[in-house]
């Protein structure tokens, strides 16, 4: 009868052993993974708020029926941005652009331009940064 | 009487060992099958944590492409965004747009990049809101006007 418990808690007990092994070899990455993302994303929230910009200036040559752009944007954040992945919608529509610089450091600014834009008048404007922060403005307001 | 000592002894350890057996197996199988439903959901999560997008228009003026208004979609999260029907539905100004109302210029944007989202509905002059429900059930609103 002592002996028959002796066996059953050792096959129990190694059946619990087991268990931990299963939870701790396929559940910790997992815990892992899951911290690695939290922290990340938390990176990210952070880079947004602490992102700011402002369009200084924004003035407009002919340039034959068409226009071109100069754009001033300064960075009154405090997170060096990369420009190479900003968007500049101009009257609503993306426009391509060549900027002075390829960082925008805080407190610095850079001139975009953009180049035969069709049409006059006024026009909205908005750049947006690499991390979805934008900028509005309207020429000839 | 001897003998049959012994042999209620067997008995009684090969049946608790086949008792321990079973136990055991039921016990490593629920063990599992938790710690797989439990991976699952970690997936998932981790997912969700990496996905993130903005419409990043000017909702002072929504450009058009023949009967569609465009809109320009941003990943902003830490992840490959997948960017089709299936993963995207759209609502516009609180109603759900069939499938083939919309589409989206690429099937997937890397992080930082943007992509267009064609939809084609009738807006009348006014304010409406875009309602986009994106992979893991991310979603974001964006309210303009006509």
């Amino acid at each position: 009868m002592g002996f028959s418990l002796i066996a059953a808690a050792a096959i129990l007990g190694i059946t619990l052993f087991m268990a931990v092994e299963i939870i701790a070899s396929d559940f910790l990455p997992t815990m892992e993974d899951i911290t690695t993302s939290y922290v990340t994303m938390k990176d990210r929230i952070q880079e947004q708020l602490l992102t700011s910009i402002n369009i200084t200036l924004v003035t407009r040559s002919d340039n034959g029926t068409n226009y071109d752009y100069n754009i001033s944007v300064k960075n009154s954040g405090s997170v060096t941005l990369v420009t190479d992945t900003f968007m500049i919608l101009i009257n609503g529509t993306e426009c391509h652009f060549t900027c002075s610089r390829q960082y925008l450091y805080p407190e610095n600014t850079v001139y975009f331009q953009v180049v035969n834009q069709v049409g006059g008048g006024q026009r909205p404007m908005k750049i947006i940064t690499n991390n979805g922060i934008a900028a509005y403005y309207t020429y000839g307001e | 009487m001897g003998f049959s000592l012994t042999g209620t002894h067997v008995i009684f350890f090969i049946a608790s060992v086949i008792v321990a057996g079973m136990v055991s197996g039921v016990f490593i199988a629920v063990t599992m099958d938790v710690t797989t439903s439990l991976s699952n959901r970690g997936g998932r999560v981790m997912e969700q944590l990496n996905t993130d997008f903005s419409i990043i228009n000017d909702p002072r003026i929504i450009p058009m492409s023949g009967p569609y208004y465009i809109f320009y979609l941003k990943n902003i999260g830490g992840a490959l965004l997948i960017t089709t029907n299936q993963t995207f539905q759209v609502f516009v100004n609180g109603e759900l747009i069939g499938t083939s109302q919309y589409y989206f210029e690429d099937s997937s944007i890397a992080v930082e990049a943007v992509t267009t989202l064609y939809v084609n509905t009738t807006l009348a002059t006014g304010d409406h809101s875009l309602r986009l429900v994106g992979p893991q059930a991310v979603n974001k609103d964006f309210t303009f006007i006509k």
